[in-house]
């Protein structure tokens, strides 16, 4: 697969993710391989690696559908991807809002595999105490030993 | 010009583990003086941070109250012209006694080079840890139904 192509997978990928993300009866994770490995990485309830596509779907897929509000601004937006052979680096810039209307603007750094024109393997680092205020509905307090 | 950025990018990342190390390194030198970390987030260590002066004074120097001593270990990079994107493992010793990110789980990062020096870095640790561990803060349920502190709902 030549780079060119890489690319268009991982910005094919994204938009279909904005489209449903806005609504859309768009299946976000259409351009994933079978045998998906997608880590995300961090210290959230969903970080953890989910083996299969099956397994994704069925944990990611699903939160994403309860825990997030859909809406016609909201999206997924790579603003740089490097790519080397079949892999890539590629920043995210997200602008959504949780369920209960929380504002989820979160940043995230992928590293992607392709294989097939899909993604194979997917290595994922974003904020994970945004993940934790705006999906999770808590928020951040001193300690005594802070 | 890709390989020669990847092993700057290498050589950056085992300077800044020899200094967290307590050992001479001097990563500035591969910065350029204009250079630009951006660090994701809304925590203490997050910013844009503008020059080598303002990522010594104001980013480093606040990591460094919190941060007794560390490492930082590359994991992979995959690199295209000028951009060079690692995965890194970065793991540290707090001045409270705790271990920064235990796992050693990684972190994204994506480095811009220029003429032979690091012009841009845009780094993406893990948020959770810095509050929790390096500053010592819990995440508190906002359920009225879950009032229990220390952990997510």
């Amino acid at each position: 697969m030549t780079p060119h192509g890489v690319r268009d997978v991982i910005q094919r990928f994204f938009a279909d993710s904005t489209r449903a993300s806005r609504g859309e009866m768009v299946d976000p994770l259409a351009l994933c391989h079978k045998e998906l490995v997608w880590t995300m990485t961090g210290n959230t309830p969903v970080a953890r690696t989910y083996n299969g596509l099956d397994e994704f779907r069925s944990i990611i897929g699903r939160a994403l559908g309860e825990q997030f509000g859909t809406g016609p601004q909201f999206g997924l937006y790579p603003v740089d991807i490097v790519v080397e052979g079949n892999r890539a680096a590629v920043i995210v810039r997200g602008q959504a809002e949780s369920a209960r209307g929380a504002p989820y603007n979160n940043s995230y750094f992928f590293l992607i595999e392709v294989i097939d024109g899909k993604l194979f393997k997917v290595l994922e680092s974003c904020d994970g105490a945004l993940i934790m205020q705006s999906v999770f509905d808590s928020h951040l307090e001193e300690t005594q030993a802070g | 010009m890709t390989e020669a950025n990847k092993k700057l990018v290498a050589d950056f990342i085992s300077r800044v583990s020899a200094v967290l190390g307590g050992m001479d390194g001097d990563p500035y030198g591969l910065l350029d003086d204009d250079a630009v970390l951006v660090v994701n987030g809304t925590t203490p260590l997050s910013g844009v941070f503008y020059g080598k002066k303002e990522i010594h004074n104001i980013f480093v120097r606040t990591a460094a109250r919190r941060l007794e001593k560390g490492e930082v270990a590359l994991v992979d990079t995959v690199a295209e012209g000028n951009k060079v994107g690692v995965f890194l493992k970065v793991t540290a010793q707090t001045r409270n006694g705790k271990k920064f990110n235990a796992a050693a789980d990684p972190s994204g990062c994506m480095f811009t080079v220029a003429e032979g020096k690091i012009i841009a870095i845009h780094f993406f640790p893990d948020t959770t840890q810095i509050e929790t561990i390096l500053y010592e803060r819990a995440f508190v349920s906002n359920r009225p139904s879950n009032t229990g502190k220390g952990g997510p709902p």
